[in-house]
């Protein structure tokens, strides 16, 4: 079903969310998880000290790539670690077409105001963009969304 | 566990379909094809827009509910046939779902009220600038939803 299914991360509770699934799906279908950073050049800007600060987001972007790959690995599946420099959304569509994968999961922010508009921008991107199934995860924020919905629901089936 | 998958009987609410019965034979996951009845609102055309209201009148012709009911009908049937016909001969356990009003509010509803464990949806590729008027149910649903969904090109 999928061989290879790439987690995007930027160190946020959405991706770590996003991370969770993919192992999950990954054991099953004994399929590759990659995890890729993207360096976003542009919010860097081009100034003094311009070059020390890429190097040090890349460090950052070294960190949390390995650190999902060895999540993933704890979990006995497949992973690699990748960092790129450029626009988020294109490397990351770049990323899918070079490494041929055939998912990718992306965290979702808070449902409501501003919030979810600034955060949820890459993602909503790739979402409009990529040509492959694109999987998007809540994060559970404080509180938990997703017990708040069950919430309001009538209960019916447990899930199986 | 059970996926749920929007079907609107456009290709790619196919596709989302076909990758959803995929994903369902290969995780032994029962699937349920919901679709929302959502009178559609047809302009008959013209060149300019109407000059007063008799215009709009005129031309503006909104679908009766019993329409839409049996177009969503029809179309759930269609997914269940197709489902049936791709899974094969491992076979899947699918039924269908008619729900009344706005997709991207009925469906994510649903599927968190009775305990889904993911949703699948289609999207059509539109421009940037194209979504800002039209909106996409696509990025509603992911956007309303608790639930993982999976948004199929």
């Amino acid at each position: 079903m999928y061989e290879d299914i790439l987690v995007p991360t930027d160190g946020s509770t959405g991706a770590s969310a996003a991370l969770a699934e993919a192992i999950e799906l990954a054991a099953q279908f004994d399929a590759t998880v990659h995890s890729l950073y993207v360096v976003d050049v542009a919010s860097v800007g081009a100034e003094a000290g311009t070059v020390d600060l890429i190097e040090s987001f890349e460090q950052m972007g070294e960190d949390a790539t390995e650190a999902a790959a060895t999540r993933a690995r704890d979990a006995d599946v497949e992973a690699t670690g990748s960092v790129a420099t450029g626009s988020p959304h294109r490397a990351i569509l770049d990323y899918v077409d070079d490494q041929g994968i055939d998912l990718v999961v992306m965290g979702t922010h808070g449902r409501t105001g501003l919030e979810r508009y600034l955060l949820g921008s890459v993602t909503e991107k790739v979402v409009r963009t990529a040509d492959v199934p694109v999987l998007t995860v809540r994060a559970d924020e404080e509180g938990g969304a997703e017990s708040d919905e069950a919430a309001d629901g009538d209960a019916g089936d447990e899930p199986t | 566990m059970r996926f749920a998958v929007a079907i609107d009987g456009s290709a790619e609410s196919d596709r989302a379909l076909d990758h959803a019965v995929a994903m369902a034979t290969a995780a032994g996951a029962a699937l349920t094809a919901v679709h929302s009845v959502d009178p559609d609102v047809y302009d008959t055309g013209g060149a300019e827009p109407p000059a007063d209201r008799t215009g709009y009148d005129d031309r503006l012709v909104v679908e009766s509910v019993d329409d839409a009911e049996r177009r969503g009908e029809r179309l759930l049937d269609d997914a269940v046939e197709r489902s049936n016909e791709r899974a094969g001969e491992t076979g899947i356990d699918v039924d269908a779902e008619l729900l009344y009003g706005d997709p991207v509010r009925t469906i994510p509803d649903f599927a968190t009220a009775e305990g889904y464990d993911g949703v699948f949806v289609g999207h059509r590729g539109l421009s940037e600038a194209h979504e800002r008027v039209l909106g996409s149910v696509a990025k509603g649903i992911v956007e309303r939803s608790a639930l993982p969904v999976t948004v199929v090109r």
